[in-house]
């Protein structure tokens, strides 16, 4: 080969640079541009973002939805709540405060005496004829 | 005149420049213009950006790669990547800076396809390998060509990029996101490999 060292440098960047190379014929400028423009979209920027749109919207529903879910539940456990406060009727008052009067020894445990139980009561009260 | 000054737009500027950085100013205006051009579709300006990139890209892929076909579909893939992020380019850097990032990325997959899979010779690496036996290339070129397929990537690329775009080292660094200094040592390891190989073929001739 007898390549003199000072001609070693040149050759090499010669050969680097590849000038004599060229593409083929199908390789056409035209043509590439083509089948680039025709096969292939630009990323238009934002375009990301808006397929995340509907899944946001969705998220945004799902929000709502379940916030009102708990709202509701609130409300109505604050009516049952009323329901438990409601105030006595008062018939109801009456019959508490003749157990409440009642001897501890005539407290019948827990059967709390129904309309029947009192007839039967008045009626052993009251004398035979 | 500082060789690395962008493109401003002020007349001023215009007046300094020497007659190089004029023709690089200008080529720069165009290609952004190109670019904008191509972000609405327009083909006669995506073929004028491919008339002025496809030779140094081919180039750097074939020269990278030894490979013609390898060489074009990459070249290819570049400008389709140029093309759908037309919209977002931002002239921030060199255009030729760009380019080569993606290409350099494009290369580095590429790369690591060919790691995966078996290495097949082609029959283009064979008709060129009876090439050069016919004498179609001179015998040092085949040399030079087996010794670069050796030669690693970072230490190729960064070569290829500062003999065939003559891009600074600064680019060189941007391009392979890494220091001036590791650009600076590629590149001397690389051509002192090179050389030895075209010094050891002289001596056993």
């Amino acid at each position: 080969m007898n390549i003199k060292p000072d001609q070693q440098e040149e050759r090499i960047e010669r050969f680097l640079q590849a000038e004599e190379s060229e593409t083929s014929s199908e390789f056409a400028d035209e043509r590439l541009a083509r089948e680039i423009l025709m096969h292939n979209e630009v990323d238009a920027p934002g375009k990301n973002l808006i397929r995340f749109v509907p899944l946001a919207m969705v998220a945004c529903l799902l929000l709502v939805l379940l916030f009102n879910f708990e709202n509701s539940k609130g409300v109505n456990e604050g009516f049952v709540m009323l329901q438990s406060v409601e105030p006595l009727l008062d018939s109801d008052k009456e019959l508490l405060e003749d157990l409440m009067g009642l001897p501890q020894e005539m407290n019948w445990g827990e059967a709390l005496p129904d309309e029947s139980t009192f007839d039967l009561l008045v009626m052993l009260d009251q004398p035979f004829d | 005149m500082n060789g690395a000054r962008v493109w401003s737009g002020n007349s001023l500027d215009l007046l300094c420049m020497n007659e190089a950085e004029r023709n690089a100013s200008a080529r720069s205006e165009k290609e952004v213009t190109l670019m904008k051009r191509i972000s609405k579709e327009d083909q006669v300006a995506m073929e004028e950006l491919i008339g002025l990139w496809k030779l140094p890209l081919y180039r750097f892929f074939l020269r990278s790669l030894n490979h013609h076909q390898d060489a074009e579909d990459l070249t290819q893939r570049v400008f389709i990547r140029v093309y759908r992020s037309s919209a977002r380019y931002a002239p921030k850097a060199k255009f030729s800076t760009w380019i080569f990032t993606i290409a350099r990325n494009l290369l580095i997959d590429e790369i690591k396809k060919r790691q995966r899979r078996p290495q097949i010779v082609s029959d283009e690496h064979i008709e060129n390998r009876n090439s050069v036996d016919s004498g179609n290339l001179e015998e040092w070129n085949e040399v030079l060509l087996s010794r670069l397929e050796a030669i690693p990537e970072n230490q190729k690329t960064a070569l290829l990029l500062r003999v065939q775009r003559e891009l600074s080292y600064k680019e060189i660094a941007e391009v392979m996101k890494t220091t001036e200094s590791s650009v600076k040592t590629w590149i001397h390891r690389a051509r002192l490999d090179l050389k030895s190989s075209l010094s050891s073929t002289d001596q056993t001739s």
